[in-house]
């Protein structure tokens, strides 16, 4: 784990296919019941990409390191005085501000990537903020050890205005992503990240609203959905489970695959048992598949 | 407990309190969090899900025993009894708990605990949080009498304990350190030098006293006190889901202030809050206070389902009263019966018959302003207002009607002005683009017109360039906006309203090639239709923050004549450049358009279509014709439109003040209450039996005389008989003076919860509360006076291998201060704190895009933080967008405020320490106070240093700290003396103008940077 990075880390991107669509909030990357150091930490597309990662203006680097050592030998004075070792860690806190001071921008420069590599993500790449640009930044973060990074690309809700919304979005995230998996495998790094890709849920294979040949839209669908997966010891190459004709419901209810089923089978590629990791709060000790779930061995390797 | 004192990180597992061998067994500090943790959620109140007909959570269930085994206790024969026989089993078949409950099998200890309770008989208790406290006697402590001659009853109960423990209270602390805990502890702000003087040098025997009366009538203490209260209620600017709108609910915050800093008792604030609007004539400022159970969010989403949101806010209120006033964790029940605590489910519906007779809708209201049932904040002054207001709007409509009974003359007579007989139609050219081109969107020639498709990310400009053929001499160039099917709403913008917006509508001309491009001034505008505040002169403005308009006239033809400011004479083989620049972002551009140029000097924005019927004869005009040349007659010339523009301003003018009268959103009942049903899985579509209102059965009855309604359900709870209410209180305002409650788990008082470290002090407390008639601000002056509470912080190793956690309060807690004191502290210290009182939220710094990089949707976008006062103000008033709360808050452990939160976690980051040092509020505090630093702290460095630490800290420096003040004040200042422009910019940082820019002023600067960033600073010690 990189000790000089947030160990949750959240990229946004607006979809070109409905650049408006679809807000997002704090709180799906918030800490829920955990303290609150486990929030993720979202990268900012505008300013400095982590809060109040800059010095502020005519500070320099060689300044704030001198700063630093007057503050760190002022507040080891008061430790010594008053013994509380939460000074200790306040001081090591302080620290490592320090790195990521250099150690995000030198994640975020990409003017090293070689032009095949960037040829690999497509054009938007050079575009900060873009869904391309999020994709190598993932590899560059997955490079450096951060153990969760999470793409937001916003855009997907089509009740109306589905051709061309739907291509845009396609458009801004199918190179990339296929890009992104390349990426990691040319590095031998795929065996090791796992790339989950979907929603929270599906929509109809039936119009809503009026369906004419350049409009038309689709009503949210619950019943089932796709999502894909690759690396960390995912079975590669494989179609697993199975709808009717209009993707209405799940034909083979042995294959069907529960969210809490999904994250069972998450956890455990992350070589965790989704029954024995609990958390407590208010008093009762939480997992994180409920009372449910089963991982799903046909889709381990 | 193990503490990774590198990482600073809090473990939050259960504490292991000092045991000492000598204390005698107790069911619910030793007996009951076994049996609750590992065996009620099978064998526990949830009758649904008992697991072999056994429970164990009352003695007589566990005595009747199950169907396997018979009694689970045989009493005083421990090895006899079942239950502990499953404990001990080898046999995976028997064994309890079972593997598949995922739970840790006991420890040797905890069986022992077992073994011990059952062989001296089994005796259960209630839970202690459920059962009445009963005040205890005061211990006699006489160990400590030269340290602390004068305990007050809290000390008695701290003391007794820390003599049984072995433990001695740490000496107390010194009088510039109290005055600093005390001031941040009672207003959230840091004393004044001032202040901090007159104490230490008070030698009345109760100056101490003196300063805490002093905080408790300073109008800063309802405001900190306000601050875990607006987490508690979910307090925010705006409304939680989709588009997150705002809301205005700041009369409610203004309340509570002032409820705060009136002391009003806390039965008075809970039954206003809860039940303000049923109390028999309740004053405006009662219903108002109601307003707590409407901070909930509201979803106003398209296609959501009415019934299910509704269902969500009743709960949200039902489970926020229920955390907030009585720490129990209701919403377990909403599903199934509690695993816990003895709440059926079907109890909790019966609370939920309190909290649905409303008079609301369960979901936002369509314009997105504040949602009924609201108040009308009225005062005489605003009523006098409106009165005025409606005589000008009366005058201005007998106005227009004069003016319209002379319409047929005035019509004929403007005729004839916009179209002399004989004279010539204006001739418009739309001559072929030599070239088109848009940064994002393609532009295609489709006839005369000009479409645009393809990408449109926001904000665009379109270029499109003419070549003349011959010499010319234009006077006027007209842009035409086109509907067209295939765009949004018809057209003509791009935007799903089809709505465009140009900013700028530009022409340059290159005479020759060689020559320089020069901007032709274009000088009027007429446009067809102007959208109110986006008028056709906006886009000639050059300001790229305005623009022309056309919202709601769009889906058809609307055009714009710009007229240059005199002929302007183009050569032959000239080019001409338009540009249309459309900066307003969100796609809000345009799709179809022409451009035209004309010649003519007789120039009208009258449409085509209209000049075409002026120029008819009266006479041959069809009714139709005439009606609609009428009409635009009305709409956009001379007198008539002057009369009907007075009208609508006059009317607009009415509904924009008393729009602005600020509202906000309140409680109001239904006549007749609302049915409610058991909802099965908590589904809001699966009602089950229908429910009555109902208290839940293990607490206390309503009391006698009570309604059975909210106001009784809120009078019931500040009775004095109800066990939890008054114990909930103090033990949260203990932990806001002991940094962590007497019951550790603040939000839950159930089964699970923490025993408490001292019962019987809780229970005192708990009973002088209500003996003091709940009077607030008594029982923290109680607190504050203890000698436990003025205890020095210093940590021992002694004290950290005995007692880490300081449950036993033998030393008084370092606890790092919240956001919200953070900012204000930095505000007072550099003097920049403006301290005005309530009112709505304002707008400080905040980073570019916090709002925009994660939605383009509703009225919280483009942040723009205000100038002068707003940036200054205490933190509480900062604006709260649920969906990107304030950023910094956010870091030090602030909620969302989507649900009730009791209790904020206490972190260390990086972030945190980033934040301090380079926030521009920080940093500009530490800039100003830098400025008094040189101005007021005397002129040697260390003379300086002296006065700042004074003034941070309440204390001078040591020599040593000096030492490294000045020798670092060296340091910056050489650095700053060599590169002079990295001081410039230092000085601009923050809108407060710095007197100089000098490299002296920069060093001092990044000193106070330093001090502003000592832990002792950010810490309350």
């Amino acid at each position: 784990m990189n000790e000089n990075l947030p160990a949750y880390i959240v990229l946004t991107s607006f979809g070109s296919g409905r650049p408006d669509d679809q807000p997002l909030y704090d709180r799906l990357w918030s800490a829920g019941f955990l303290p609150s150091k486990h929030q993720g930490v979202k990268f900012r597309n505008s300013g400095d990409a982590v809060l109040y990662l800059s010095n502020p203006p005519g500070v320099d680097a060689a300044t704030r390191r001198n700063t630093l050592d007057d503050l760190a030998a002022l507040n080891q004075e008061h430790h010594a005085t008053v013994g509380d070792p939460e000074i200790t860690a306040r001081i090591a806190q302080y620290e490592m501000a320090f790195k990521m001071q250099s150690s995000v921008p030198d994640l975020l420069d990409v003017s090293k990537e070689p032009q095949h590599i960037l040829d690999m993500y497509g054009p938007d790449v050079k575009r900060p903020g873009s869904y391309a640009a999020n994709c190598l930044l993932a590899r560059r973060l997955a490079e450096r050890d951060v153990r969760f990074v999470q793409l937001f690309h916003m855009g997907w809700d089509h009740h109306g205005g589905l051709p061309n919304a739907l291509k845009g979005q396609c458009r801004d995230t199918d190179q990339a992503t296929a890009a992104l998996i390349k990426d990691l495998k040319q590095r031998d790094m795929l065996k090791d990240t796992l790339i989950v890709w979907g929603g929270e849920f599906g929509r109809t294979i039936y119009s809503q609203g009026a369906l004419t040949e350049t409009d038309y839209g689709r009503d949210h669908h619950p019943k089932c959905f796709s999502i894909l997966m690759a690396g960390a010891g995912v079975k590669a190459g494989q179609t697993y489970g199975e709808t009717d004709d209009f993707c209405y419901n799940i034909t083979d209810p042995a294959k069907a695959v529960h969210v809490h089923d999904l994250n069972a089978t998450l956890l455990h590629l992350l070589g965790i048992d989704h029954e024995r990791l609990t958390y407590r709060s208010q008093g009762r000790d939480f997992r994180l598949t409920d009372i449910h779930g089963k991982v799903v061995k046909d889709l381990l390797a | 407990m193990k503490r990774l004192c590198c990482l600073g990180l809090a473990l939050s597992t259960l504490t292991i309190l000092p045991a000492s061998a000598a204390r005698k067994l107790d069911f619910n500090r030793d007996v009951r969090p076994i049996l609750s943790d590992k065996c009620f959620a099978c064998h526990g109140p949830d009758t649904a899900k008992n697991k072999g007909g056994l429970r164990l959570d009352t003695r007589d269930f566990a005595l009747k025993g199950g169907k396997s085994d018979g009694a689970a206790i045989v009493l005083t024969k421990p090895e006899d009894s079942p239950m502990l026989k499953r404990l001990l089993t080898t046999d995976a078949d028997e064994h309890m708990p079972p593997k598949e409950s995922a739970k840790e099998p006991l420890t040797e200890t905890q069986i022992a605990t077992l073994r011990q309770w059952i062989a001296e008989g089994a005796e259960y208790q209630g839970h202690w949080a459920f059962l009445p406290p009963v005040r205890p006697a005061l211990p006699t402590v006489t160990q400590f009498a030269a340290q602390i001659p004068n305990p007050t009853p809290i000390d008695t109960f701290i003391l007794a304990r820390l003599a049984e423990e072995g433990l001695s209270p740490a000496p107390q602390a010194d009088r510039r350190t109290l005055i600093r805990r005390v001031t941040l502890d009672l207003t959230g702000l840091p004393p004044t030098l001032a202040e901090v003087n007159a104490f230490v040098n008070d030698a009345a025997p109760n100056a101490y006293e003196k300063a805490v009366d002093r905080l408790l009538a300073s109008p800063h203490y309802g405001e900190r006190m306000a601050m875990p209260w607006l987490d508690n209620a979910r307090y925010a600017d705006s409304n939680g889901f989709q588009t997150d709108t705002s809301r205005y609910q700041w009369p409610w915050r203004d309340w509570v202030i002032a409820a705060f800093n009136r002391n009003l008792p806390f039965d008075q604030f809970t039954i206003e809050q809860l039940a303000g609007d049923l109390l028999p004539n309740p004053k405006p400022d009662q219903i108002v206070a109601s307003g707590f159970n409407r901070n909930h969010r509201l979803n106003g989403e398209g296609g959501l389902i009415q019934a299910e949101w509704f269902v969500e806010t009743v709960i949200d209120r039902l489970e926020t009263t229920g955390t907030t006033w009585m720490a129990l964790t209701f919403n377990c029940c909403r599903c199934h019966d509690h695993k816990y605590d003895p709440i059926s489910q079907k109890e909790f519906y019966q609370m939920f018959s309190y909290f649905n007779s409303v008079d609301e809708a369960g979901i936002l209201a369509g314009d997105s302003r504040n949602t009924e049932p609201i108040l009308r904040l009225d005062t005489p002054e605003r009523q006098a207002r409106i009165a005025v207001l409606a005589s000008e709007l009366a005058d201005a409509e007998a106005r227009q009607k004069s003016v319209l009974a002379r319409l047929p003359e005035l019509q004929t007579a403007w005729e004839k002005s916009v179209l002399p007989p004989g004279s010539e139609p204006t001739t418009w050219l739309s001559p072929q683009p030599a070239s088109m081109a848009a940064d994002n969107a393609t532009l295609t020639q489709e006839s005369d017109a000009i479409f645009a498709s393809g990408s449109n990310p926001g904000a665009d400009t379109y270029r499109i360039t003419y070549q003349t053929t011959a010499a010319t001499t234009l006077t006027a160039l007209r842009l035409t906006l086109l509907p067209d099917d295939r765009l949004p709403s018809k057209g003509p913008g791009r935007h799903p309203n089809g709505n465009p917006i140009v900013s700028e509508f530009q022409l340059k001309i290159l005479a020759s090639e060689g020559q320089p491009e020069q901007i032709a001034t274009l000088k009027t505008t007429m446009a067809t239709f102007n959208q109110h505040d986006w008028e056709s002169a906006k886009a000639i403005d050059n300001n790229p923050g305005t623009g022309w308009a056309i919202h709601p006239e769009v889906g058809k033809e609307q055009s714009c004549v710009f007229v240059l400011a005199r002929p302007l004479d183009v050569p032959a083989k000239a080019s001409l450049a338009v540009s249309m620049i459309q900066n307003y972002g969100s796609g809000a551009t345009v799709g179809k358009f022409r451009i035209s140029f004309t010649t003519s000097k007789n120039l009208t924005a009258i449409p085509d279509p209209i000049l075409a019927l002026i120029r008819k004869l009266p006479t041959t005009r069809t009714p139709e014709e005439q009606k609609s040349l009428t009409d635009y007659f009305i709409a956009e010339a001379g007198e008539v439109t002057e009369a009907k523009a007075l009208v609508d301003r006059a009317t607009r003018a009415k509904a924009e003040f008393e729009a602005a009268i600020p509202t906000t959103m309140v409680m109001k009942e239904l006549p007749t209450p609302k049915d409610a049903f058991v909802l099965k899985r908590g589904e809001y579509d699966k009602p089950g039996d229908k429910v009555e209102r109902l208290l839940p059965a293990f607490l206390p009855p309503l009391p006698i005389g009570e309604q059975n309604n909210r106001l009784g359900l809120a009078r019931w709870l500040v009775s004095g008989q109800h066990p939890l209410t008054a114990r909930v209180w103090v033990n949260r305002a203990w932990e806001r003076f002991f940094g962590q409650g007497l019951c550790k788990t603040t939000e839950n008082f159930g089964s699970q919860s923490d025993f408490p470290s001292h019962p019987e002090l809780l229970d005192w407390l708990a009973t002088e509360f209500v003996r003091l008639g709940w009077d607030m601000k008594a029982m923290q002056k109680e607190m504050v006076l203890s000698a436990t509470y003025r205890q020095a912080s210093t940590v021992t190793p002694e004290l950290l291998e005995k007692d880490a956690d300081n449950r036993l309060l033998a030393r008084s807690p370092r606890v790092r201060l919240s956001g919200e004191v953070l900012r204000d502290q930095a505000l007072a210290i550099a003097g920049l704190l403006q301290p005005k009182i309530g009112g709505p939220s304002v707008r400080p710094y905040m980073p570019e895009g916090v709002w925009d990089e994660t939605s383009r949707y509703g009225d919280l976008r483009g942040y723009k933080n205000e100038s002068g006062e707003g940036l200054y103000r205490r933190t509480l008033y900062t604006i709260w967008k649920r969906s990107a709360g304030p950023p910094t808050l956010q870091l030090f452990d602030a909620p969302t405020r989507d649900v009730c939160t009791i209790k904020r976690s206490r972190t260390n980051t990086p972030l945190q320490a980033l934040a301090l040092l380079n926030e521009i509020t920080f940093v500009e505090a530490a800039r100003v106070f830098a400025q008094r630093m040189i101005s007021e702290g005397g002129t040697a460095p260390e003379a300086r240093f002296t006065w700042a630490m004074e003034n941070l800290l309440a204390r001078p420096p040591t020599a040593s700290e000096l030492q490294v003040l000045t020798a670092g004040f060296a340091t910056k200042l050489a650095h700053f003396q060599s590169s002079p422009e990295d001081a410039k910019k230092l000085a601009t940082f923050g809108e407060t103008k710095a007197p100089t820019d000098t490299p002296e002023l920069a060093a001092y600067t990044l000193m106070a940077n330093i001090l502003l960033n000592l832990d002792e600073i950010i810490t309350r010690e």
